[in-house]
């Protein structure tokens, strides 16, 4: 064995474990997915079931609603709980040990239910109110009417609103324990890539140059590829069995009572439409892509299945959660099957061995790195690249979708900056926020520094020490207390200009003086730095120096110019670039003090990013949206960097 | 600059007043937090006089007695500690490998440490927060402090890379000469002689941890996890605060910072402008 | 103590050879100076011999045993850095034991060692300062004594002196002589400096551009330097060199040159081959005088400057194209512009051949 087939040995084997470890760890997600999707659909159900009924009679709702809940965990396999809840009441529940508790008593005592009442009620507030205010405000912009929740015993519970006229009413909540679904990796791929690993390995060493690195490359890739494939198929017969259960469970609840569903024969071109349906009337987009038997054969990809005597066909997709796992997973195989194919190539090449060999011989120097690096790998690096590739994807019901360039051309080609949430717009004020704040930070600090810098003040120590306080206060309470201080009633801006006789402002109802509180306040706290940086700077420039140009007759301001400025230069620059790149991320001032009113108007590109993640749930688009800031913030300090060489030498 | 030296001149007595005026203006809010924290109401108080009218230590009492403050102290002390111990650890060793070592891939590893540093934190939340509930240490004092020690490493490296570079190569060949293995030689020669560019970063690790808020309000689900930034920012409500409560808890909070602070600020400032930008 | 021996060995830094192919054999005992001018190779010599360079190719060898691979501690040898090296959060009393700890020396073991070593170099009032604290003199002995505790088998030092004023440094030179007469360790020293190499040296080592260029005892060298560049480099002020060819006059054969003519020795002439052949003739100031009136084998130059030492004077100037530095008697009328005739002494000539550089009178006595 030559060393290209070994390296070829190990870059198959590499890819095909990390791969074999991918897509157990996916079938075990979708796995989870599709529980939750189950849990979630009974839990509308039961939603849906007891607004139906309290529409009918309203004496019977509480009854019904009752029955439901009492029958759903014995009419459907694996669902341990259910209950419908409003605020802190119960209305219905079929949990044995509140068995005595009066129903509609003021009885909730678990906080954890009573939050999740509370964000979902929020949440459906919220949506209508974001829809009046904003009309296209699309499904994918929505908050999600969901909460899944898993416990540390596996079991799964979904709690979704429940509506009547589109007004919030209850929380429904089903608990469920998994179902085992079959994971099963078939191996006949993998053992054939093995054999064929030992078969090249052995014949390798008898290949020369281009034939051997094309051969093991075109392998290796062929070889990965394969394993997705094969996946693939599998994936398929996985996701048949999940929606076959799913029917089966729909099938339950529609005898227990509790969603109609036609469940004999010629009632198979209802299922479509029941299932398109959600029960509380929300049309759900993943679930149309059911196919009853009479459209079916119109679909060529599409694998059929019978559920209580139902046939359902199956198209891909169809019923999974999100419907990502099959085209995440391509994706990664590329990935590993350029992984591979690099690997292979390098060794090929001897690039592996030598890069081997430096291991070894700079034993010493990695040792001492590994354990920082291993910490970078693991929590920057890998949160780095996830984070870039978040920025393709988009999370849609709990599952994260490639959706390619969409979330870059969202955020650049939408160039309406009337709209505070536009990119352009973000971007202006956030290059406006960061180019007064450093103005200034520098002028205000190098004034003070220049004031200080006199050797024969007085009491010059007191005035640095207090001046550096601002810096030296944590800045999340800086902002906190700031905020305090523009208050409309009681702030001391508005007290002192009463107290002048001006009308008090309301600081955070329009753009200029909210953006005037964010800018005061990181003023504040800024301008010591830079002023210590100065006041550095000015001590360690040579006395004989200026005193060499009073002998040359200089003038104060031409000494100034010519001496002071340029020797403050090579301190000061390092100082404005790390400056910008601070402000320019300043999350907390921002997020604290003006918390972007009016609006969102004051919000800058990192505040920003945060609410489309955490506020938003648009993970995908905060993660687009980040990718961009990095990028401008990388290319400001390469090119910085350039003009300045603030970094030469470092690197020696 | 100013070579007239007698400190009672015309333009100095200007200068002084100015400063003087400058400085009242910068402390000001700070005089009105320790009012605040001293003053039993728990209105926000910004009238002109810089002093609590009957001052008493009711909010201190408070903080002690009627929220989770010790717990939020508790925490914050563990997280900051385990921190700075795990951050300078880790730094000391990988700035050690920078300086002294020429290995492959050692510009792209300080390439990547000078970059990380300008990531914005939010790309890093979303999928830290994920890696992070995957690794099962949401909500865990463990999980905000491997996130908070991986974040102040970089510019630990870089500060403490700079420092290394200071000290002569002789005295480790001298070491090695003595009989010294590599391990002593970083334990008993470059350690000791590094110790001021170690407590700058341990300060800046320590800091890192006690002061951050976004990443702790967001991973840190329950009470009795918060840490002091977090804690705090409970008391400032959407609509009220209790303004005495949370300035109290301000100044708690504030003391070991600023104290620690002022007492490293002059190597923390070259540290800052080297670690940010320069070697 | 043990001896030492270099054979074949090669430092290489990627394709750069800096050390090539060096041979040495040091006996147990020897104070070998390896001298010559800075990039010659002799640090990294030094250096490889301590372990703190890998020896690309060849063996090193103490006390008869390869020691290639060993690292530094297992070597048995100490060193004295041009630095110092002291570690400055030590005192010196911790300076100087550190090597004994960390062999794990009992502690009585190391007081007497330290106290032993102190009262040699004289630092007995010392040992609790920090080096911060101490003149350059004392620093250099902290240094000396951190090797001698260890009772090596080998002392290195690597140009020890360098950082001291001039008078510092003759005393030191002394110290370190002294030092080596007590305790007999073989020693190897790196310097650049040819005075201290003379001084101090049983046997020195001239090493350039890697190669040892010659190896003998002081006077050896200063005698019978074997080629243009240790003639050059050994002897103060340095050598004259003068272009000549040899050619007959009167029947005897004369090397001659633009202002120069001198015969050649009858002992020498059966070295020098045909005539005609391009030669390098070597006279060092210190064998040049004023020439009488009939006196023959003579250099005639322009005198530029004058250095009057006290003793003597330099006479610096030109001959033709080549410098010319004479020692004349310090009572000497020459001025500066003056023509001067100055003879040679006839039983001190050096030759070398033009195109080698090598001396021609290797074997002569």
């Amino acid at each position: 064995m030559n060393r290209a087939a070994t390296s070829f040995v190990a870059g198959a084997a590499v890819a095909t474990l990390a791969f074999l470890t991918l897509a157990h760890f996916e079938n075990r997600s979708e796995a989870r997915q599709f529980q939750e999707r189950r849990v979630e659909v009974m839990a509308r159900a039961l939603g849906f079931a007891q607004v139906q009924e309290s529409l009918r009679e309203d004496d019977a709702a509480e009854g019904l609603a009752q029955r439901f809940a009492e029958a759903l965990p014995k009419a459907v396999p694996g669902v341990e709980r259910a209950f419908l809840l409003k605020r802190n009441k119960y209305l219905a529940h079929s949990d044995p040990e509140l068995a005595d508790q009066r129903l509609d008593s003021e009885s909730l005592t678990d906080k954890v239910l009573f939050d999740q009442g509370r964000k979902l009620e929020a949440e459906v507030k919220n949506n209508d109110e974001e829809r009046e205010r904003n009309h296209s405000l699309g499904e994918r912009n929505a908050y999600p009417e969901v909460v899944v929740a898993q416990a540390p015993d596996g079991s799964v519970s979904v709690a979704v609103p429940v509506k009547e006229d589109g007004q919030f009413r209850a929380m429904a909540r089903v608990t469920a324990r998994p179902e085992e679904v079959p994971t099963r990796f078939p191996v006949r791929v993998p053992l054939f890539g093995v054999a064929l690993m030992v078969l090249f390995a052995l014949v390798g060493g008898r290949l020369k140059g281009y034939a051997l690195v094309v051969g093991g490359t075109g392998l290796t890739v062929g070889l990965v590829l394969a394993q997705a494939w094969a996946y693939r198929d599998w994936q398929d017969e996985v996701r048949a069995d999940h929606a076959q259960r799913m029917v089966a469970t729909l099938g339950q609840l529609g005898q227990a009572g509790l969603l109609e569903l036609a469940v004999e024969p010629e009632g198979a071109a209802a299922l479509p439409v029941a299932l398109a349906q959600r029960p509380d009337g929300v049309a759900a987009p993943d679930l149309k892509m059911v196919k009853s038997a009479t459209v079916a054969g119109d679909v060529p990809d599409t694998l059929r299945f019978d559920a209580d005597g139902v046939a359902v066909y199956y198209a891909r997709g169809f019923l999974a959660p999100g419907a990502a796992g099959g085209r995440g997973l391509t994706i990664w195989s590329i990935g590993f099957a350029l992984i591979a194919g690099g690997l292979f190539i390098l060794g090929a090449l001897g690039l592996l061995r030598r890069a081997g060999d430096a291991a070894v011989t700079h034993r010493n120097a990695y040792a001492y790195m590994s354990p920082a690096m291993v910490g970078m790998l693991v929590l920057v690096f890998i949160p780095v690249i996830y984070g870039i590739s978040l920025g393709f994807q988009e999370k849609q019901y709990g599952a994260f979708q490639f959706v390619g360039l969409d979330n870059f051309i969202g955020i650049l080609s939408d160039f309406d900056v009337s709209r505070p949430e536009n990119f352009y717009f973000k971007l202006g004020v956030t290059v406006l926020w960061t180019v007064s704040n450093v103005t200034l930070h520098v002028s205000i600090g190098l004034f003070l520094a220049l004031m200080l810098n006199d050797q024969f003040l007085k009491a010059k120590g007191i005035f640095r020490v207090l001046l550096i306080i601002p810096w030296a206060v944590p800045n999340y309470i800086t902002a906190l207390i700031w905020k305090g201080m523009f208050h409309k009633q009681f702030g001391a801006f508005n007290l002192a200009l009463e107290a002048m006789g001006f009308e008090p402002v309301a600081w955070f109802n329009s753009f200029w003086p909210a953006f005037f509180t964010n800018l005061s306040t990181n003023t504040w706290l800024g301008f010591p730095f830079m002023m210590v940086v100065s006041l550095g700077a000015l001590q360690s420039i040579p006395t004989d120096l200026y005193e060499a140009a009073i002998v040359d007759g200089a003038s104060r301001w031409q000494r100034f110019r010519n001496i002071t400025l340029p020797l403050l230069m090579p301190a000061l620059v390092p100082a404005v670039i790390v400056g910008t790149v601070w402000t320019f991320n300043m999350f907390n001032i921002i997020y604290l003090v003006s918390g972007g009113a009016p609006n969102g108007a004051t919000d800058i590109l990192i505040t920003d990013a945060f609410r489309w993640a955490f506020e938003r749930d648009k993970y995908g688009y905060a993660a687009a949206y980040s990718t961009v800031i990095f990028v401008i913030l990388v290319v400001f300090t390469t090119i910085t960097n350039r003009i300045t060489g603030a970094t030469k030498g470092a690197f020696e | 600059m100013n070579h007239d030296n007698n400190p009672f001149s015309g333009g100095r007595i200007l200068k002084m007043l100015f400063l003087a005026a400058v400085t009242v203006a910068v402390v000001y809010p700070v005089l009105w937090v320790v009012k605040m924290a001293l003053t039993p109401s728990q209105g926000f108080d910004a009238s002109a006089s810089p002093l609590p009218s009957n001052p008493d230590l009711s909010n201190f009492v408070y903080l002690f007695k009627e929220t989770d403050f010790l717990r939020w102290l508790l925490n914050s002390s563990v997280v900051s500690a385990t921190t700075t111990l795990l951050g300078v650890f880790l730094a000391c060793t990988a700035a050690y490998a920078l300086s002294r070592f020429r290995f492959p891939l050692r510009a792209s590893a300080m390439m990547m440490f000078l970059i990380q540093q300008m990531f914005p934190g939010v790309l890093m939340m979303v999928p830290l927060y994920i890696i992070v509930d995957n690794l099962g240490l949401l909500d865990q004092l463990l999980g905000l402090t491997l996130v908070y020690a991986t974040t102040a490493i970089p510019f630990c490296v870089w500060m403490l890379k700079g420092y290394f570079d200071t000290i002569p190569r002789d005295l480790e060949e001298a070491a090695l000469m003595d009989g010294a293995t590599p391990a002593m030689i970083f334990w008993r020669i470059m350690l000791p002689l590094s110790l001021p560019a170690v407590a700058v970063t341990a300060l800046f690790s320590f800091m890192t941890a006690w002061n951050e808020f976004i990443l702790a309000a967001i991973f840190m689900n329950s009470s009795e996890h918060y840490t002091l930034p977090v804690g705090l920012k409970t008391m400032v409500g959407q609509f009220s605060t209790e303004w005495g409560h949370f300035a109290a808890g301000a100044i708690l909070v504030s003391i070991p910072v600023v104290a620690l602070f002022f007492a490293l600020q002059k190597q923390l400032v070259g540290g800052l402008t080297a670690g940010g930008v320069k070697g | 103590m043990a001896s030492v021996q270099l054979e074949k060995v090669f430092k290489r830094f990627g394709d750069n050879a800096v050390v090539r192919d060096v041979n040495l054999d040091i006996e147990d005992g020897d104070f070998v100076v390896l001298v010559g001018p800075s990039g010659c190779g002799k640090s990294t010599t030094l250096r490889m011999i301590a372990g703190l360079e890998e020896i690309s190719e060849g063996n090193l060898k103490i006390g008869g045993k390869v020691v290639n691979n060993l690292s530094p501690r297992d070597r048995d040898v100490a060193m004295v850095f041009q630095s110092y090296a002291l570690y400055p959060h030590m005192t010196v009393r911790e300076n100087i034991s550190f090597g004994l700890k960390l062999r794990k020396m009992d502690a009585a073991e190391i007081d007497a060692r330290v106290k032993n070593a102190s009262g040699i170099l004289g630092l007995d009032e010392y040992l609790e300062r920090k080096p911060k604290a101490l003149s350059g003199g004392q620093r250099q002995r902290v240094a000396m004594g951190r090797a001698i505790v260890r009772q090596p088998a080998v002392f290195l030092f690597d140009e020890p002196l360098s950082n001291l004023d001039a008078k510092l440094r003759v005393q030191m030179r002394a110290e370190i002589a002294k030092l080596h007469q007590q305790l007999g360790i073989t020693t190897i020293y790196v310097t650049h400096d040819q005075v201290e190499a003379m001084t101090l040296a049983k046997h020195i080592v001239v090493m350039s551009m890697g190669l040892v260029q010659q190896v003998g005892a002081p006077l050896e060298l200063y005698r019978r330097p074997a080629n243009l560049f240790v003639a050059g480099f050994i002897g103060s002020p340095a050598m004259n060199f003068f272009d000549v060819e040899v050619k007959e006059e009167g029947g005897v054969p004369v090397m001659k040159g633009e202002g120069v003519s001198v015969r050649v020795p009858e002992r020498f002439r059966s070295l020098l081959g045909e005539k005609g052949r391009k030669l390098v003739l070597g006279v060092r100031p210190e064998h040049m005088h004023e020439a009488t009136e009939g006196e023959t084998d003579v250099v005639v130059g322009t005198v530029d400057v004058l250095e009057p030492l006290g003793a003597e004077v330099h006479a610096l100037g030109k001959v033709a194209g080549s410098d010319l530095t004479a020692r004349l008697e310090p009572d000497t009328k020459v001025q500066v512009g003056d023509t001067v005739r100055i003879g040679v002494a006839l039983d001190e000539l050096h030759i070398f051949d033009r195109s080698t550089g090598r001396s021609l009178l290797e074997g002569v006595s």
